[in-house]
């Protein structure tokens, strides 16, 4: 098959499935046609990802709709791993939809077209259509056809706003080397101030993440995970591997270092000290992908693989977060297990590998990571607890598989997680190995399986042994509370110039402005 | 002495129009416009000044004077005739410092003069008739002054002092009453085959007659298609004009370029005073371009010029925040500044880029001085505004790789042919917003990318304009449900056109056989 039809394929499975919702509206097999189509897409993507020889790259051009931004789908190792997680991230949302109660309405249509949308940031071609995406994809999660529509407007403006910044870094490099294509920008191309202004959309996303105070109103949440962190993770690492691998200077390098850090650790304190509420998995997500932005900007191979494990464990672990699950389900304990960086959570694998990365250069900076995944593991620890009657569900399998591929994470790394990083920077040979029995860095080896097998075994019979939970337990201090009853001082606008000052000033400016055009040298 | 007379009996026309009625005061006219002529006559060539005094005769006789003048108080009088004298003494000092050889500067004042007191009048109009003679007498005097710079031949200054006569005309007639189907069917048929042929063919094809040329080189190909098709589109029976503002776009002499796109302007009713000072402050900036390029001296011209088409198109587009100004004047006006600029040297564009940037700081800080009206029609004068405060940036940016020019057109098609539609429906709404892949969209993202390859502060100017465009979209009210209205056929053409530039905005890179 021509490789331009095979780019088209997970698109063409989805854009199928949806027009199948379409015109056959309020079937109740909506549901699994919708899940049989983001999953055939996730089964492409993988497809083609194995397919994929180590650090080969396919753009396949379709037409020259924008001037210098070619109609390009870039199919390398970063993109299709995205894809592949963020398409099997839809497909368990819509199947975990397919069989909740609760809701009537039939949104498979719109998590169709936001599906596409987002495999169409992650397969995008160049920078500019990048940004075309990333508003597509705003648009499909919003459904905000009228600009106006009052559904969180404030929330939309400023993912448009932001993503402004990846649009100037696009007319930047074309300026420079009249391509934004990927395949066309030296790795010399895009700036310090540029790479920051281009890792707004980033931000924003990530923030949004942390928006919600409550848990999920509705049976399942769909944007969060697919919407917003996965093209998150994916720009994260997309912009590195346009950089060369690390961050522009040494001076972002510590700064991004420090402040994901920073700003996890105080979220992480957040979540210990409010306890047991709805938000905690949110908070702890937050944390998460915080602490994967600050990985992500250390420039060695070793953290680049942490940060691609992070980056793409953030998506099904942000989708389990946007279930509302039952107070005697399972998943909510495995949740909260995946989420806190010690393990046997999924997320210290990454840790590990950027600790080791870490160990070889800086070991100093070894101490605030560690002290962030202490910080989260004992607010996890203070909350976490196990019910008698316990209920075994969809989400509950799905968190399985999460634990499962913290304890043998060799197929993900292999599969994955390496092909995404070596996308994105030389990984040289005997980095890493793996093994059943967990993972070899350089000359330290962690025995991922028996360690997190023994850990969950010994968290099991503490919680069976200690009452259902563990002593860390303690009431929690309502801070957002106290922080809401902070008023900050009003603005008084009393003393600004009345209107016709106003419109004189308004006009001396302009006329001066022309005259210093005119008599500018 | 015979070089003083034009001008003698210019002010002796003057007088007699000024307070006087009917017959005395189309005698008064006729007086002054024979003073210009006499002018041109001694400046130029007596056959020239015939063939341009044809247009501004009819156009007095047309628009003549049949009531009696209005009596007014002393203090209303002594206003009015301080203000003309002002006019006519800054009409004087312009005149004097942009004079023509060795003529002195009264016998080619004249021509100057009339364009001040035309627009005096026109501008605070005493009653219909004064605005009416003001329109006739500001196109005459300035198409005169153009006359008088650039010395074109006989047809053109027939065709330029016809211009005179569009006003008139309208004003005669109330606007010719709403086109027939069968004059927008045209209007949008002559449109689609510029398309066609634009994007189908690389021969560029021009029509001469005499000494008057047409040609649809360059930008004026997309920008006649638009001018057309705005034309086509509008509902308030201003299709008429459409050819007009045709011949701003596609003409090749710089007289008539303006006395078309003026002629255009003073044939639309006015809105607001405020709105039409604006409008008419940047057309007399757009005229003073070309002119002082040919009468200032070498280091004054070449400063001034640039910032003269930077200032009027950035007052063109204040004043074009609403109604058939929109639609009509500021498409002609913006290309025809596109093709000035493309005229321009490096330091001349680089001053035009700073002038531009001054006069987007000016519309996107406009919003702040709304204060009348709703809060839907504040945000929505804001959105036009600032999406004109882009195009200038689109225009300034003459970049290399021709972003620029696209991404004006791409405006210009937004606020001419899409903004004034309110479309119901889906794929209506789809269009008129600022979502991919309408053309509103493309407009902006490709002005964002096309200021970057000007300058990096340019391109944040345009993030910001942007930015604020993104904010007033949230800030208008939310559209109600649609009440299953169907799309009418101009509803489907606004539509299909917007989604279709919207998607593939390079089709105009072919068009301008970049």
């Amino acid at each position: 098959m021509p490789l331009q039809l095979q780019a088209l394929l997970p698109f063409a499975a989805i854009v199928a499935a949806a027009l199948a919702v379409r015109f056959r509206p309020a079937r109740r097999t909506n549901g699994v046609v919708a899940a049989a189509g983001a999953g055939a897409a996730a089964t492409i993507a993988l497809i083609e990802l194995v397919r994929l020889a180590p650090g080969e790259r396919v753009d396949s051009s379709y037409l020259s709709t924008f001037p210098y931004a070619e109609l390009t789908i870039h199919s390398d190792a970063l993109s299709l791993s995205f894809a592949v997680v963020t398409a099997s991230t839809a497909c368990l949302l819509m199947l975990v939809r397919v069989v909740s109660r609760g809701d009537r309405r039939d949104p498979w249509f719109n998590w169709l077209i936001a599906t596409a949308a987002a495999l169409s940031v992650e397969l995008a071609g160049n920078l500019l259509l990048l940004y075309v995406a990333f508003q597509l994809l705003t648009l499909a999660w919003s459904g905000a056809l009228d600009e106006a529509a009052p559904r969180r407007r404030w929330l939309r403006f400023t993912q448009q706003a932001s993503d402004l910044g990846l649009l100037f870094v696009a007319g930047l490099t074309i300026q420079s080397v009249g391509t934004s294509a990927y395949s066309g920008v030296p790795s010399d191309t895009i700036g310090p101030a540029a790479f920051l202004v281009a890792l707004l959309p980033a931000l924003t996303r990530i923030g949004a993440l942390a928006m919600p105070l409550s848990g999920p109103q509705a049976p399942v949440l769909f944007e969060p995970a697919v919407a917003w962190a996965a093209p998150a993770g994916y720009l994260v690492l997309r912009l590195l591997s346009l950089t060369g691998g690390r961050v522009p200077t040494r001076t972002i390098e510590v700064a991004l270092f420090a402040v994901g850090l920073v700003a996890a650790g105080m979220m992480a304190l957040l979540a210990a000290v409010e306890g047991l509420r709805p938000s905690l998995p949110v908070r702890l997500v937050t944390v998460l992908a915080l602490t994967a932005l600050a990985i992500s900007a250390l420039g060695t191979p070793l953290s680049t693989l942490g940060a691609g494990w992070l980056w793409l464990l953030l998506i099904p672990l942000t989708g389990l977060t946007c279930v509302r699950l039952g107070p005697r389900s399972l998943a909510r304990v495995i949740l909260l297990l995946n989420l806190a960086l010690v393990p046997p959570g999924a997320a210290f694998i990454g840790l590990w590998l950027a600790g080791q990365g870490l160990i070889q250069s800086t070991v100093l900076s070894l101490v605030p990571l560690a002290l962030v995944a202490l910080v989260v593991a004992a607010g996890v620890a203070s909350v976490i607890a196990l019910d008698e009657h316990l209920r075994i569900d969809l989400p509950s399998g799905w968190g399985l598989a999460l634990l499962a591929a913290g304890a043998f994470p060799g197929i993900a790394l292999v599969y994955l997680v390496a092909p995404a990083a070596m996308a994105v920077r030389a990984i040289p040979g005997g980095t890493f190995q793996v093994n059943p029995l967990g993972i070899t860095a350089g000359t330290r080896f962690w025995p991922a399986a028996p360690v997190c097998l023994a850990v969950a075994a010994a968290l099991f019979i503490l919680l069976e042994r200690l009452g259902t939970r563990l002593p860390l337990r303690r009431s929690s201090i309502d801070v957002v509370a106290r922080l809401a009853t902070i008023r900050l001082p009003k603005l008084r606008l009393h003393n600004l110039p009345d209107e016709v000052t106003l419109r004189r000033a308004y006009w001396a400016v302009f006329a001066a402005a022309l005259a210093a055009a005119a008599l500018a040298r | 002495m015979i070089l003083y007379l034009p001008v003698l009996v210019f002010l002796a026309g003057l007088t007699l129009a000024h307070r006087r009625s009917r017959v005395q005061r189309l005698i008064g006219l006729l007086v002054m416009v024979a003073g210009g002529a006499g002018s041109l006559a001694l400046v130029v060539e007596p056959a020239v000044a015939a063939g341009w005094a044809l247009g501004p005769i009819a156009g007095v006789l047309l628009a003549r004077p049949v009531g009696t003048r209005r009596r007014l108080a002393f203090e209303a009088l002594v206003r009015r005739s301080v203000v003309l004298v002002v006019a006519i003494l800054a009409a004087g000092i312009v005149a004097s410092k942009l004079g023509l050889g060795e003529n002195p500067w009264p016998l080619t004042g004249v021509v100057w003069f009339a364009g001040a007191v035309g627009l005096d009048w026109l501008l605070m109009p005493l009653d219909d008739e004064d605005r009416a003679s003001g329109g006739v007498l500001t196109l005459a005097g300035f198409t005169g002054v153009l006359v008088l710079a650039t010395a074109p031949g006989v047809l053109t200054a027939v065709v330029a002092g016809l211009a005179a006569l569009v006003p008139a005309v309208v004003s005669r007639w109330r606007g010719l009453g709403a086109a027939p189907p069968p004059v927008r069917a045209g209007l949008l048929l002559a449109a689609g085959i510029i398309a066609v042929a634009g994007i189908s063919t690389t021969a560029l094809f021009g029509v001469s007659v005499s000494d008057v040329r047409l040609s649809l080189a360059g930008v004026a190909l997309p920008g006649l298609g638009i001018v057309l098709l705005a034309a086509a589109l509008q509902g308030e029976g201003w299709a008429w004009l459409g050819p007009v503002a045709g011949l701003a776009v596609a003409a090749t002499s710089p007289v008539l370029r303006w006395a078309a796109l003026a002629a255009v302007a003073a044939a639309l009713p006015s809105t607001d005073r405020r709105g039409q000072r604006l409008l008419w402050a940047g057309i007399v900036a757009l005229l003073l371009s070309p002119v002082i390029q040919v009468l200032a001296a070498a280091p004054f011209a070449l400063r001034l010029s640039p910032v003269a088409l930077a200032a009027g198109l950035a007052l063109v587009a204040l004043a074009a925040s609403t109604g058939p100004v929109r639609a009509l004047v500021l498409p002609a006006a913006s290309v025809q500044v596109l093709q000035a600029v493309q005229q321009l040297g490096q330091a001349g564009i680089t001053r035009f880029q700073l002038a531009a940037a001054a006069g987007a700081i000016l519309l996107l800080a406009y919003p702040l001085m709304v204060e009348t009206g709703s809060r839907p029609v504040r945000v929505r004068v804001s959105r036009a505004v600032m999406t004109a405060g882009l195009l200038m940036i689109a225009v300034a940016a003459h970049d290399p790789l021709d972003l620029g020019s696209v991404a004006a057109f791409l405006l210009l098609i937004d606020l001419a042919v899409v903004a004034p539609a309110r479309l119901d429906g889906p794929l209506g709404r789809l269009a008129e917003s600022g979502w991919p892949p309408a053309v509103a969209f493309s407009g902006r993202v490709l002005a964002v990318a096309a200021a970057i390859q000007a300058s990096v502060a340019l391109g944040a100017l345009a993030v910001a304009l942007t930015a604020g465009l993104y904010l007033s979209g949230i800030l208008s009210s939310p559209r109600r449900k649609a009440a299953g209205a169907p799309l009418t056929v101009s509803g489907w053409t606004v539509a299909v056109v917007s989604l279709g530039c919207g998607l593939a905005p390079a089709i105009f890179l072919r068009m301008l056989h970049v």
